[in-house]
């Protein structure tokens, strides 16, 4: 159903999206982030998710990246729902399902009945809007950018280089690897291995017989590649040159700057309020702040 | 030496602590001061345990002093022979070593030899002549004759009622006798000390086919004292006026204007705390007391409201009031009050509401403050409702009611305190390695970065592509339960990685580039570029650094050099250990910023057994599995 190539592969086209500086996305990413971890109303959490969702339109996605991201947003959201139909412990709640009773011997004296509760479902709905507009952005970025290009962007935004380096020769090496891995994966099914079975022992000698080759085979080969970069002089603290420098635009810095005084001004005002909330630190000219992020944020 | 320093701070910090004042002790005062014959009544604010009352004149010489002990009490009784317009000053000690004081002029002395008067309904004023009772309604009437006198005194009262009214409940002394004027109660009584009463207490309902007027209840005290030998007699006569009106009228005529939640015990509205929100007390003090284990939620349950809520009752009649006004907290599914939130059975008569009674003179306004007392070891955060009712006092019928939705707000700190814990190792961590990476990377050979990374294709490939695809469709058909399944990638095969390469390069910085390298492949690869991941990324580094280098994993002439093989199963057992103790830890703090930071719900049962599972046993089952390979790629090495 899931074709990992797919997944990890980006589709490059002439989008504005795909147009917006690797720097400028890994921005608007972290700032989205801070975004979806301050938020808190319902319609506020929604607009996030619909921000990230044409970002994903205007990206114009092939159908089969369209379909794998439904797919994990709807998993993802469906998962949430139901640990918090499980685990929701705010009121009111009402019980619609009861999966261990607080009577049942042991279990029910340890998890103090275990129950489904409707309000749950909603409060997961609602939550999970944050995994959600995180996954879209996240896999809209990858999706839109060269993986090179966005090292470049991370080494341009003082990564340590050899972090940058060892990311560069681990994603090269994916193809490369991921044919192996279907390669002994193979040979274990000729041997006798069902993949579908499932359990500790079985699946950890599985794991182990498969794990060994690909070790042996990486560690084999590191020694060659490392013979090979070391010939060529290889000073990872010297100043670096890239085959495609990156060039911020205006278009760029409206994103960035929109972005970054965005989430700093909402993760602001949220700390303020819960410092409010809680208690800790009030000042009256802080009035309308405190209303804005009680009524909107 | 060290040790006795720490001890000595904490001592300090707890005796700082231990020493602040409560946050409710500020706004405790003694409310009024009430002389009576030969004594005065002193009312507080609210509620508090009392240790002893006494009473100074104005030179400053103690007068009385009577000793309570500690009973928990909002009045207070002292007797003493008092002086027409004096200043005394009252001082009240608190079981918690505090004191209150206050100063109050005396009045004039009562002259006259006893005290009759009718309250219909029950609680008006004496001065109020008038007062108004619904239709329907069952009205309680009190009447009330107390001697002033140290004679004993032989005493009959009188007490005639309209005949329109039905008499429910009557107290045995009285006699009964219908007339045309109306129901005649007569009852003989003997005060035979001062301060000895006659206080009982009848019933009757306002039929509510009866017309709407106004109807008087009529009574008549008479006192025989001998002085000397001579017989004197006083008479005392009481009228009160009772309007009866429809309840629709009542309603119009009386209602409740407003009801401000938070406010202190004296109705005003801190603007520092938000409206219709309840936070829960978490404060240092008590937060302090639970980590030492001295707090206990129960008493601070029963003797301490969480806040108060004040109530506007809008009187648009002529004449004064009396009303009783009632608070709850409901359940807003159930509408009925919620458990968490009834008064403790010891306060307010054990009704689990809480109430009080306040007098609202004609075409005015009164604030009736109400605590609300929360058992936190039962509360839920989330939505309640607050319901304020008013009576007319000493009547059943409600007249008006008004329901405000609050916010209760659990406030739990460890979450919070997770996170901070976890923003800053991340920050502390970036910081270094920003700052010092040429230091960071000088020891690793390029053969050594290569193999990281390589290692990093491998745990991208066999851990975070399976986890990812897995997970989702896991957690549909098992929910929170997934982690039993995909902890064998998460857990099994990412430790058997991380050991296997610890193996073979045991150094510290080994596990940081290898862990580094995976949340940047599962950034640029998958978008997993989330502050969560980053911050739990960093705190599980940090953890097995610190724990791989405590074991002496990957400390320089450590456990992994020159290993026999009768040290192999010692290996194995530390690095196991070492691993397994850092990935606990790090599912707790990945817990913590979960719930703070995506604000979800976990059971505790379940925090745990995750921890014990997932972070302990998979963890120990890779680590073991990791490090027997890293033995035999050792070999390839070598």
């Amino acid at each position: 159903m899931f074709n990992t190539a797919s997944l990890i592969q980006p589709s490059i086209k002439k989008t504005f999206i795909h147009r917006i500086d690797p720097r400028a996305k890994i921005t608007f990413l972290l700032c989205a982030s801070i975004l979806a971890v301050s938020l808190d109303k319902p319609k506020s959490l929604f607009i996030l998710f619909m921000v990230a969702i044409s970002s994903c339109i205007f990206a114009k996605l092939p159908w089969d990246k369209v379909g794998l991201l439904a797919i994990f947003v709807i998993l993802g959201m469906w998962g949430t729902m139901f640990s918090q139909a499980l685990f929701y412990a705010g009121h009111p709640r009402t019980i619609i399902f009861v999966l261990i009773s607080s009577k049942t011997p042991i279990l029910g004296a340890i998890t103090d009945g275990l129950y489904v509760y409707r309000e749950g479902f909603i409060h997961g709905a609602v939550q999970a809007l944050r995994f959600s507009s995180m996954i879209c952005l996240g896999l809209l970025t990858c999706w839109t950018t060269e993986p090179r290009d966005l090292l470049t962007g991370l080494v341009k935004l003082k990564i340590p280089y050899n972090f940058a380096f060892m990311t560069i020769t681990a994603l090269r090496f994916i193809p490369t690897v991921l044919t192996e891995t279907k390669t002994v994966i193979a040979v274990e099914r000729l041997k006798g291995f069902k993949p579908t079975k499932v359990g500790i022992f079985s699946s950890l000698k599985t794991a182990v017989s498969t794990l060994r080759p690909i070790l042996a085979n990486s560690v084999r080969r590191a020694s060659t590649l490392a013979l090979s970069i070391e010939s060529r002089a290889f000073n990872p603290t010297a100043p670096r040159s890239h085959l495609r420098d990156l060039r911020y635009k205006f278009s760029d810095f409206l994103i960035t700057g929109g972005a970054i005084s965005g989430s700093l001004a909402v993760a602001t005002i949220k700390i303020m309020y819960l410092l409010y909330i809680n208690e800790i630190f009030y000042s009256s000219s802080l009035r309308h702040i405190y209303q804005l992020a009680g009524k909107v944020l | 030496m060290r040790k006795l320093k720490i001890i000595l701070i904490l001592v300090l910090v707890v005796f700082l602590f231990s020493g602040c004042q409560g946050k409710g002790e500020k706004d405790l005062k003694i409310k009024t001061v009430e002389f009576g014959h030969h004594r005065a009544v002193i009312e507080l604010s609210r509620e508090t345990p009392i240790s002893s009352v006494s009473v100074f004149d104005q030179d400053g010489s103690l007068i009385t002093t009577v000793t309570i002990g500690s009973e928990v009490s909002k009045q207070a009784i002292l007797f003493f022979d008092w002086e027409e317009a004096r200043p005394y000053l009252f001082q009240i000690n608190l079981k918690n070593g505090n004191m209150i004081e206050k100063e109050v002029k005396s009045p004039a002395k009562p002259t006259s030899v006893a005290k009759f008067c009718i309250q219909a309904p029950y609680g008006m004023r004496e001065s109020d002549e008038r007062s108004l009772v619904a239709k329907g309604s069952k009205v309680t009437a009190t009447v009330f004759l107390e001697s002033y006198s140290g004679n004993p005194l032989q005493a009959s009262v009188k007490l005639t009622l309209p005949k329109e009214f039905k008499l429910v409940r009557t107290p045995s002394i009285f006699k009964a006798k219908e007339t045309r004027e109306g129901h005649i109660l007569t009852a003989e009584c003997k005060l035979v000390t001062e301060f000895d009463n006659f206080n009982e207490l009848l019933e009757f309902e306002v039929l509510s086919t009866l017309a709407e007027d106004i109807y008087k209840i009529e009574g008549e005290a008479t006192v025989e004292e001998i002085i000397n030998g001579e017989r004197k007699v006083t008479q005392f006569q009481k009228e009160k006026e009772l309007r009866v009106i429809s309840l629709k009228e009542a309603k119009n005529l009386a209602h409740i204007a407003g009801i401000k939640v938070p406010t202190n015990d004296e109705g005003d509205f801190d603007s520092r705390k938000k409206e219709n929100t309840l936070a829960l007390s978490v404060d240092g003090n008590n937060f302090l007391k639970r980590i030492l284990g001295t707090g206990n939620k129960e008493i601070d349950y029963l003797e301490h409201p969480l806040a108060f809520a004040t109530t506007t009752v809008r009187n648009e009649n002529q004449d004064n009031v009396v009303f009783l006004v009632t608070s709850k907290v409901l359940d807003p599914k159930t509408k009925k009050i919620a458990q968490a939130f009834r008064v403790p059975p010891n306060k307010s008569g054990g009704t689990g509401v809480s109430y009080a009674v306040v007098s609202v003179p004609g075409k005015s306004e009164a604030k009736a403050t109400l605590p609300i007392y929360v058992n936190e070891a039962e509360v839920l955060g989330g939505k309640y409702i607050l319901e304020s009712e008013i009576k007319i006092f000493g009547t059943d019928k409600a007249i008006s009611k008004k329901q405000k939705e609050i916010d209760v707000i659990t406030r739990n700190p460890v979450p919070g305190l997770i996170t901070l814990a976890a923003f800053l190792i991340t920050v502390i961590g970036l910081g270094y390695l920003a700052i010092c990476q040429k230091a960071f990377f000088k020891g690793f050979k390029t053969k050594w970065l290569v193999i990281i990374a390589l290692f990093g294709t491998a745990t991208f490939i066999t851990v975070n592509v399976p986890g990812t695809l897995l997970w989702d469709f896991l957690h549909v058909i098992l929910g929170p339960f997934s982690f039993l399944i995909t902890g064998i990638f998460y857990e099994i095969i990412l430790y058997a990685l991380i050991m296997s390469l610890v193996v073979l390069i045991p150094r510290p910085g080994v596990v940081t580039l290898a862990l580094g390298v995976s949340f940047l492949l599962g950034g640029v690869v998958l978008g997993n570029f989330s502050p969560v991941t980053l911050m739990w990324k960093a705190s599980l580094i940090f953890l097995l650094e610190t724990t791989l280098y405590l074991f002496g994993v990957t400390r320089k002439n450590g456990i992994l050099t020159d290993i026999g093989a009768e040290k192999r199963w010692r290996v194995l057992a530390t690095a196991g250990i070492a691993c397994a103790l850092a990935d606990t830890l790090s599912v707790y703090i990945n817990f913590g910023t979960t719930i703070f930071l995506y604000r979800l719900y976990y059971a505790t049962w379940y925090i745990h057994t995750y921890a014990v599972i997932d972070g302990f046993l998979y963890t120990l089952v890779g680590a073991l599995v990791g490090t027997r390979l890293g033995f035999s790629l050792r070999k390839i090495i070598e």
